[in-house]
């Protein structure tokens, strides 16, 4: 398996708590929520291919 | 290769916290401008009100006196009056507003002030400008409080949100 990838998104969720709790603290909270989401956007494109992986994989394994 | 990617890495993370870094030192920039030209109005105010010397050489011990990083444009404002034979001073304060904006990182509504400060210069006797400067300098003091607050609130934040982007750039790329 790809550990790699797994400890890029944990990088990525840490540095966007922190951003979030930073932005927060200043008063900005319209754009923490902004980095949050598009830190989830970016988390979801790296693993868009896995997942479409998987339901190919659940396919053929129940053949439907 | 491994150094190379080490390198651009390095170079890319620098860049963000430097940018961090220029973005928050603005508004100490301006907070302290904004201080150096209070007093630098405070000496023009003693100058003409007190002392009675003729705007030129009042402008020029304004230059002389004050903080050289703010007081070198009453010395522009003189130059600009003399050269060019105004007949209004506030032209010659048109004529540095640029400079306001620019290389001083000051607001629009702090350069109005200033500029209210020129159309009355040198127009009006000596009792009626004391006044204008004493509502120019309350006017700062608000700038300068106002700055001051600005400068709490966000010198902090983006020094840290570059150093965060450059974290965040490097753990996308590698």
């Amino acid at each position: 398996m790809e550990i790699d990838l797994i400890l890029k998104i944990t990088g990525l969720g840490i540095l966007v708590g922190i951003i979030h709790s930073l932005l927060n603290k200043f008063g900005k909270e319209e754009y923490a929520f902004i980095v949050t989401v598009v830190g989830l956007i970016v988390a979801f494109s790296m693993v868009v291919s896995l997942i479409s992986k998987l339901f190919e994989n659940l396919k053929v394994i129940f053949r439907l | 290769m491994l150094i190379l990617k080490t390198l651009s890495l390095a170079i890319i993370f620098i860049t963000c916290a430097i940018l961090g870094y220029c973005y928050g030192q603005r508004f100490t920039l301006r907070y302290e401008n904004l201080v150096s030209l209070e007093q630098c109005i405070k000496i023009l105010e003693t100058e003409i009100v007190y002392g009675a010397t003729p705007l030129p050489t009042a402008l020029s011990n304004v230059y002389k006196k004050g903080n050289p990083r703010v007081s070198y444009i009453f010395e522009k404002i003189k130059d600009d009056l003399l050269e060019k034979k105004r007949s209004f001073v506030f032209e010659s304060f048109l004529e540095i507003e640029d400079e306001l904006y620019g290389k001083m990182n000051l607001k629009k509504e702090d350069v109005e002030i200033m500029l209210s400060l020129g159309r009355v210069l040198g127009s009006s006797d000596r009792h009626d400008q004391s006044k204008v400067f004493k509502i120019v300098l309350n006017q700062i003091e608000a700038q300068i409080e106002d700055a001051k607050i600005e400068k709490n609130k966000n010198e902090k934040l983006y020094r840290n949100l570059g150093v965060l982007a450059g974290i965040g750039l490097i753990i996308l790329l590698v």
